[in-house]
C-alpha cells in the first residue's frame, strides 16, 4: 500500500517536470534553430552518466540525466540512476556483528557481505552563467527519492546462506534488511563542454544526501556525462 | 514541488526477512537484529532431583544492533510448547555473557522443554532449540519413630538410641540417621549429634563417652536421605533421665590378681542381683549384703585348698572416683553361708579391699553412688578359678546409719 503511494508520487513528479519544460519552452524559449539546420543549440539535453562514489565505502554510480532549458541561464533536469554501495559503519559493524555471532552460535565458517545499493531519482534546476567561454559551468540544486536496499548476505561455510538457513539463528531487522525509499536531497556542480556539433561531455559532482531514518546517509559522486543536446 | 517531495518521503520498508510479529515497532521505526541465545543450562536431557528445584534456566546473552536485550523464557511439557507450563518474559539481560531466570517449582516427575530467545530493538529474535529436561519424582520420608528410651525412661551413662525405620515414598536414596542428643527439648545446643547408617527394621545409636549423670536430657532422630537431600521431621523429643552406669569394660580392677576390667565384662552374665542391702555404720558392723539369682549353676572350689571351706561367688565393688570407675572383687561367699557379709564399713571397704591405687583409700560418702556385683571366684583369680560367670550391676546410694542414712529396719542378714 505504502509502496504504491510513492509509485504514484514519483510519477506525479515526474509529469510536474516535464509539463513544467514544456510550459516554459512554450512560452518563453527562443527558438534556437542553427542557420545549418542543425538541432536546436541547447533546446534540451540528455547524457548517459558514470561517476566514483565516495562515501563511507568507494562505489561507481550511473545513470541518465535529463533536462530543458527554460532560460538561457536557467535549465529544469531530471536524472534516475544507481549507486552500488552507500553502506555506513553503522550498517556493516551491524552485519559484522551479527557475522561473529552467528560463528557462535553454529558449527559453520561464516562470511558476511553488507551493501547498500541505492536506486535514485529526481530533479530539480540547474543554473547556467552566462560566460564567452566554450566551457559552460553551472551549479544545480534538486530533490528526488532514493530507494536504499539493504543488501546483507551471509555465507555458512562458503555457501550463501538462504533466509531459512539463518532462521533458527537470528533475525535481521529493518537495520540491515529489506528496502525503504526516502527523500533525496541533490545540489552540485560542473561544467560543460561541447565536443563536436550536438555532443558534449559533462564533468560533473554531486553531493546526495538521503534521507534514511535515525540518521541521513551523505553520497558525494563526481564523474563524467556524455550526451547530446539538442 | 519540493513540498511534493518532502510529503512523499515515506519509506515503504520492506525487510526480505520481516521481523516477528510479536515484535511490534512502528512502521518508520527501523528495527535491529537479533541473534538467537544459546541455552547454556539445564543440560540437555539433564535430570533434575526434585528437591533442587527451583530449576533456573541460564543463556548466553544473544547479540543485537539495536538496544538492550530482554529475553522471554518459555518451558512446556511438548516440544511444540503448545502447553506451557512457565512464562518469564522480559526478562533482563545478565551480566558476565549470561542470562537467567529462576522458574516456580514444576510438578516432580515429569519431562519439560524448555527455550529462549532474546529482543531488542522491536525485533524478536529466533528462540533456541527446545531442550529437554526432567524432574525426578518427588521423595518423602516419614519421621522415625523411637523405640527407646522412651519419654521418662532412666538409662545408664550410654544408652542406646533405637529407633524403627523412617518409611518412605519415592526412589529414596540410602538413609541414614542422626541422633541429637541435649539437655533442653529446644536442642539448643545440642550436647551430643551423630548420623548413623540406617540398619535393619530398626536403627541404633550408642554414645562413645558417657552422657552428664542424673540430668535430664532428651534425644530425637532425623532420617536423612543425603544423595536427595530430603529429611524427615524430628522425632518428637524423648526425655530421659541417666543414671550412673558401669561399664564393666572401662573399669579399672583395682585388685592385682583379679582378671581385668575387659575380661569380666565377657563373661557371661547368668545372676541377676536381687538387692543389695548394706550400711557402712561400724556398729552395724559394715553388713554388705547383695543377694541374687542365678540361672546356672555355680560351682564351688576350696578356700586355698581347704576342702571344708567351700567357696562358690565373690562380691564386687565399684567406686567412681575422678569420674573414672574403679572396682575388683571383695568378699567370698561361702556355700550355705547367705549373702551377707561384714567388714565393709565406710571407711573400713577401702583398707579392708586390699586394693591398689586410689581405691585403697577410698571411703564413700553417704548418697555416693556405688556398684555391686557378684562373680563366680575372681579374687586371687585364677586361683580358685570356676566358671568365670557373673551378675548384672546395680548402681545404688551407699548408706551409713552412724552418718544420717535412713534404712528401714535392719539391714537383713
Amino acid at each position: 500500500m505504502r509502496s504504491v503511494a510513492m509509485k504514484s508520487c514519483v510519477r506525479v513528479i515526474a509529469a510536474a517536470l516535464v509539463l513544467n519544460g514544456v510550459a516554459r519552452a512554450q512560452t518563453a524559449a527562443t527558438p534556437a534553430t542553427t542557420a545549418s539546420g542543425r538541432p536546436a543549440a541547447d533546446r534540451g539535453y540528455v547524457e548517459g552518466v558514470a561517476q566514483s562514489a565516495f562515501g563511507n565505502v568507494t562505489t561507481q554510480s550511473y545513470g541518465v540525466e535529463f533536462g530543458a532549458t527554460m532560460r538561457p541561464s536557467l535549465q529544469v533536469f531530471g536524472e534516475f540512476g544507481q549507486t552500488r554501495d552507500v553502506a555506513d559503519t553503522a550498517f556493516t559493524n551491524g552485519a559484522g556483528a551479527i557475522a561473529s555471532a552467528l560463528a557462535r552460535v553454529q558449527p559453520a565458517a561464516v562470511g558476511v557481505s553488507a551493501k547498500r545499493p541505492v536506486l535514485f531519482g529526481g530533479g530539480g534546476v540547474k543554473y547556467r552563467p552566462a560566460t564567452a567561454l566554450t566551457v559552460q559551468p553551472y551549479v544545480l540544486g534538486g530533490f528526488g527519492f532514493a530507494r536504499v536496499k539493504n543488501n546483507v548476505t551471509f555465507t555458512l561455510g562458503g555457501a550463501e546462506a538462504a533466509a531459512a538457513a539463518l532462521a533458527p539463528f537470528v533475525t535481521l531487522g529493518s537495520d540491515l534488511s529489506g528496502t525503504s525509499t526516502r527523500p533525496l536531497l541533490t545540489l552540485g556542480g560542473g561544467a560543460r563542454w561541447p565536443i563536436w556539433q550536438a555532443l558534449m561531455l559533462d564533468f560533473q559532482y554531486r553531493f546526495g544526501r538521503i534521507f534514511t531514518e535515525e540518521h541521513g546517509t551523505t553520497t558525494n559522486r563526481a564523474g563524467i556525462g556524455f550526451g547530446v543536446r539538442f | 514541488m519540493c513540498l511534493l517531495v518532502v510529503a512523499c518521503g515515506k519509506s515503504d520498508r520492506t525487510p526480505t526477512q520481516p521481523a516477528s510479529t510479536e515484535a511490534t515497532a512502528e512502521a518508520d521505526a527501523v528495527t535491529g537484529s537479533v541473534t538467537v541465545p544459546q541455552a547454556v543450562s539445564p543440560a540437555a536431557n539433564g535430570v533434575i532431583r526434585n528437591v533442587d528445584q527451583p530449576v533456573t534456566l541460564v543463556v548466553t546473552n544473544a547479540v543485537s544492533t539495536k538496544g538492550a536485550n530482554a529475553y522471554d523464557f518459555e518451558v512446556a511439557t511438548d516440544t511444540g510448547f503448545a502447553t506451557k507450563v512457565a512464562t518469564k518474559n522480559g526478562v533482563a539481560e545478565g551480566t558476565g555473557g549470561r542470562t537467567s531466570v529462576a522458574l516456580d517449582r514444576l510438578t516432580p516427575n515429569a519431562d519439560y522443554y524448555w527455550h529462549a530467545r532474546a529482543q531488542a530493538g522491536g525485533t524478536a529474535g529466533p528462540f533456541t532449540a527446545a531442550r529437554k529436561f526432567t524432574i525426578g519424582p518427588a521423595i518423602t520420608i516419614d519421621t522415625p519413630v523411637p523405640i527407646g528410651p522412651l519419654s521418662g525412661a532412666q538409662t545408664g551413662a550410654r544408652p542406646a538410641f533405637r529407633v524403627r525405620n523412617a518409611t518412605r515414598q519415592g526412589p529414596a536414596g540410602a538413609i541414614t540417621y542422626k541422633f541429637d542428643i541435649a539437655t533442653a527439648s529446644t536442642f539448643n545446643p545440642i550436647l551430643v549429634t551423630a548420623t548413623v547408617n540406617e540398619g535393619v527394621n530398626e536403627t541404633g545409636f550408642i554414645p562413645a563417652s558417657d552422657l552428664p549423670i542424673n540430668a535430664p536430657l532428651f534425644w530425637r532422630a532425623t532420617a536423612i536421605d543425603a544423595a536427595n537431600s530430603v529429611s524427615s521431621s524430628p522425632t518428637a523429643a524423648q526425655s530421659f533421665t541417666t543414671s550412673l552406669a558401669i561399664d564393666l569394660s572401662r573399669v579399672i580392677v583395682s585388685y592385682a590378681a583379679a582378671p581385668t576390667g575387659p575380661q569380666v565384662a565377657a563373661w557371661r552374665q547368668t545372676a541377676t542381683i536381687q538387692a543389695v542391702e548394706q550400711d557402712g555404720n561400724p556398729a552395724a558392723d559394715g553388713i554388705m549384703c547383695i543377694s541374687f539369682t542365678t540361672s546356672d549353676n555355680w560351682p564351688s572350689t576350696p578356700f586355698f585348698g581347704a576342702e571344708e571351706v567351700q567357696v562358690y561367688a565373690n562380691q564386687w565393688y565399684f567406686a567412681n572416683i575422678g569420674g573414672q570407675w574403679y572396682g575388683g572383687p571383695g568378699e567370698y561367699l561361702r556355700v550355705g553361708r547367705g549373702f551377707c557379709k561384714t567388714g565393709q564399713g565406710t571407711n573400713a571397704i577401702g583398707p579392708d579391699g586390699g586394693w591398689n591405687t586410689v581405691m585403697r583409700s577410698w571411703a564413700p560418702k553417704v548418697g555416693e553412688l556405688v556398684g555391686f556385683m557378684i562373680s563366680t571366684p575372681a579374687r586371687n583369680w585364677p586361683g580358685m578359678r570356676t566358671i568365670d560367670e557373673r551378675s548384672d550391676i546395680v548402681v545404688q546410694p551407699w548408706r551409713d546409719t552412724s552418718l544420717g542414712s535412713r534404712i528401714a529396719g535392719t539391714v537383713r542378714r
